[in-house]
């Protein structure tokens, strides 16, 4: 029987960032089963569909790029893979884009390097970022499991800021993995300090590297 | 109509050990959608609520029923409430909040009614806790034209007079027909403004409706019952035409995994066997079986729906369905592509009843269940449990030979008239089949071969033909089930006993009075919850409770009740006269007579 690969995409917003990995593996099935999707199953006694997720993201933790390969039996229209998944799934869990694949493409768990969280802060007193700033930069010195992180001020909102962190999920040189748990505390005891409110966060984009770059799981296939 | 709002479910989130037991948005929620379907003071809204946690209540197939009917009818919606874990509780009593349905996270007090399923006794302090943390007050009394009703269902009502006082009515018996009558009677009362008394009256004449206001329970100084007035019985609800009600095609699937996950089918309600003990084998009388075709076609269209690889045949004695193995091959020939495996929970095996577990498990060979209950023949035959010892050894023998290498056995201990005898031949019969087992399996799977043994105290069971019978107190239970152990063979068995302590509460309870209902809200204002989690239980918490209410445990586990006594619960026709219990009493009597005649080496 051939094989086919599907590379998929989708979010994890609202209650269901609530679901554990293990719940959203089993909801994803039940819902391509009632799509009629012919997924593979392995050989044997108990036989386990053919997915592979990305590393799980923290319960309670939104998401809008989590990754998955599937295999299926048959050459599937995929813009149908989509709908028919769509409209069995709740809005928060979320199919937002698919890809065939051909060549063995290293497993998303493997190949995922980096994870680029959102955070929108509210600056009652906009003189302090300079500050607040410097106390980023020094948490990043001090954890080494931030790749990178930037600031963005909100073209609606003058009190809002995003910061935006690119964590580590892999060890590359002499970095430490990206804690996401521990990360928010430290967050928290330093916004409460400086009067800065944390209105909202979410993981917004997984990438993997290709020479210097990233690229998201998509971006290879 | 008050709800919560997501920020506020996202802040009583915070620190919960299983969030996705309090966030619904599941597939195949059917409650109106009450941003749309703005006019809801035309809808009859339901809270449907199964006291116990998130993954137990959605296995339940008779909230999935009621749930199904209720949402088709567009006049009616109906959202699901269940238990709140401590850790959630907890939340929810800092902040202040009332709880809520999953669907509309409507505040439970915002409801017309309120249906709380009661399965078992020892759920009830569940079920107030539910109440308070909706801010209901618990007593039926103490609620007014403002609040909702509160009602009961599901087996435990029965006898309802142990919380009666929490419930303004129960349905009693079948729910598919009577509790709809009773939605569009509450449809009247909405629309016209009518009086909760206007409601009674109106519902008091359906079957399977009790209102506890209405009658009254006399007792003499010696305690006992005198008199219940009015005469007027109680006449369970039956749904007399099974198949005028389509199984679920399309349950509620549950966000976290459920404690049963798969999809389950009802193939016939009832069960005519008579086991002297089972209260479910006469409280579902008449037995009445769905139609093979009809199942056949709704089993595919629900497995289709709903994304299970799961089907369970359920009912309460599943191999007794007629046909059962030809409903099993029309729908797994139908469905060979999808790779669905079949289940048939409460199976009593014997020699016809394996050719089944052959065909369900193909070539899995998982385990086999055999439920004896009583170890000698001629307690077998007083309980009526008409499995006969060479038949049961003989299908072992068989599955042996093929490979099947675990057992489980399932007994209960505390008869009327137990002996050590009946004791004794439980580890007996199970080192014969162990002996048999080394002898017959294929060589390498000897050494694993495993014999699960699952001892349970017997509790005597208004409506059944033991109602009369005394409980064994704990301590006889204990030294009954120790000697079980001692004789039993080291390797190879694994013993698993139901705490007695347990079994005496939930005798207590579900043979109780009014009064019992005292103790019921004293052990629930003592912090009693969860009493049926092994670790939440207290005991003494419901000891004290009985005392403090002035009763006595005892008074209604261990007395043997006389035939003359006016039992509490006889105000309820369950269809099955009260001669025809006693007759069947006499009997298993007198079998055990026969033995005490000729031996008597009573315990
Ligand atoms: S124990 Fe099982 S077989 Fe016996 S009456 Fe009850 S349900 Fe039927």
């Amino acid at each position: 029987m051939e094989n086919y690969k599907i590379r998929f995409k989708f979010q994890k917003i609202n209650e269901f960032k609530y679901i554990s990995h293990l719940e959203t593996v089993r909801l994803l099935i039940m819902a391509a089963r009632r799509s009629k999707i012919p997924i593979r199953y392995s050989e044997g006694f108990n036989p386990n569909p053919k997915l592979n997720f990305s590393f799980p993201v923290p319960v309670g933790l939104g998401s809008l790029a989590e990754y998955a390969d599937m295999e299926v039996c048959e050459k599937i229209d995929l813009g149908r893979f989509v709908i028919d998944l769509n409209n069995n799934l709740g809005y928060g869990l979320k199919i937002l884009d698919a890809v065939f694949h051909k060549e063995k493409l290293p497993s998303l768990m493997a190949d995922i390097s980096v994870i680029k969280y959102v955070f929108r802060l509210c600056f009652d007193d906009k003189s302090i970022l300079e500050e607040y700033k410097n106390e980023i930069d020094s948490i990043k010195k001090e954890i080494k499991s931030i790749w990178m992180y930037e600031f963005s001020e909100s073209q609606d909102d003058a009190d809002i800021v995003y910061l935006n962190i690119f964590g580590y999920t892999k060890m590359l040189n002499d970095n430490k993995i990206f804690k996401f748990n521990d990360f928010l505390i430290n967050l928290r005891y330093l916004s409460n300090n400086k009067n800065v409110g944390i209105m909202d966060f979410f993981k917004e984009e997984a990438y993997v590297i290709r020479g210097d770059i990233l690229k998201t799981p998509m971006d290879i296939v | 109509m008050e709800q919560l709002s997501y920020k506020q479910l996202e802040k009583l989130l915070e620190g919960v050990l299983k969030p996705g037991r309090y966030i619904g948005n599941e597939t195949g929620i059917k409650s109106k959608d009450i941003s749309t379907d703005s006019d809801t003071e035309s809808i009859v809204f339901t809270a449907l609520v199964f006291p116990d946690i998130y993954e137990v209540g959605m296995s339940n197939l008779g909230i999935q029923i009621l749930y199904d009917l209720i949402n088709r009818n567009k006049n009616f919606s109906a959202e699901r409430v269940f238990s709140p874990w401590f850790d959630f509780e907890d939340n929810l009593l800092k902040s202040d909040l009332k709880l809520f349905s999953l669907e509309n996270r409507i505040f439970l007090d915002e409801f017309d009614i309120i249906g709380i399923s009661l399965q078992h006794e020892l759920m009830y302090t569940n079920a107030l806790n539910i109440l308070k943390l909706g801010k209901i007050k618990i007593k039926s009394a103490d609620r007014d034209e403002t609040d909702p009703l509160v009602c009961a269902g599901g087996p435990a009502c029965f006898n309802p007079l142990p919380v009666a006082p929490f419930f303004d009515f129960f349905v009693i018996g079948d729910g598919e027909e009577a509790f709809i009558k009773v939605l569009d009677v509450l449809k009247e009362k909405k629309k016209n403004k009518k009086s909760k008394k206007w409601f009674f009256d109106n519902i008091r004449e359906f079957e399977g409706i009790f209102i506890p206001d209405d009658y009254n329970f006399f007792y003499n100084d010696k305690g006992l019952l005198e008199k219940i007035e009015p005469e007027r019985k109680i006449r369970k609800a039956v749904l007399k035409k099974i198949d005028d009600f389509d199984i679920v095609k399309n349950p509620v699937i549950a966000n976290i995994k459920p404690v049963h996950d798969r999809f389950v089918c009802e193939i016939m309600r009832g069960c005519f066997r008579g086991c002297r003990f089972c209260q479910a084998g006469y409280i579902y009388r008449p037995v009445r079986y769905r139609d093979h075709e009809k199942l056949v076609s709704q089993c595919i269209e629900g497995i289709e729906k709903s994304g299970y690889d799961e089907i369970s045949f359920l009912s309460l004695s599943s191999a007794d369905y007629p046909g059962i193995e030809k409903l099993i091959d029309s729908f797994t020939a139908e469905t060979k592509n999808e790779k669905i495996s079949v289940s048939l929970p409460s199976m009593r095996l014997d020699s016809f009843s394996f050719n089944i577990a052959r065909l369900i498990q193909r070539g899995r060979k998982t385990g086999l269940t055999f439920a004896p209950e009583a170890g000698t023949q001629l307690m077998r035959d007083a309980i009526n449990k008409n499995i006969d010892k060479n038949e049961m050894l003989e299908c072992m023998a068989t599955a042996f030979r093929e490979g099947w290498e675990k057992v489980k056995l399932y007994f209960m201990i505390g008869f009327p008239d137990e002996t050590y005898e009946d004791i004794l031949a439980i580890p007996e019969l199970v080192k014969e089949i162990l002996k048999m087992g080394r002898e017959l399996l294929p060589g390498r799977k000897v050494g694993r071969i495993g014999i699960n043994l699952s001892i349970n105290a017997f509790c005597p069971k208004p409506f059944t033909p033991f109602q009369w019978a005394g409980q064994d107190p704990i301590e006889v239970l204990e030294d009954k089930f120790a000697m079980i152990v001692n004789h039993l063979p080291k390797k190879a068995v694994n013993v698993s006993w139901s705490d007695p302590r347990k079994s005496k509460l939930e005798c207590a309870i579900s043979k109780g009075d009014i009064r019992t209902a005292e103790a019921v809200e004293r052990a629930f204002k003592k912090g009693a919850r969860f009493d049926n989690w092994s670790e939440y239980f207290n005991f003494d918490v419901w000891e004290n409770a009985f005392n403090e209410s002035g009763l006595n445990m005892d008074f209604y586990t261990s007395r043997k009740m006389s035939k003359e006594e006016i039992l509490y619960w006889d105000f309820i026709d369950t269809g099955i006269k009260k001669d025809f219990l006693i007759k069947e009493n006499s009997k298993a009597e007198e079998i055990l007579r026969s033995r005490k005649e000729s031996d008597t080496k009573d315990l």
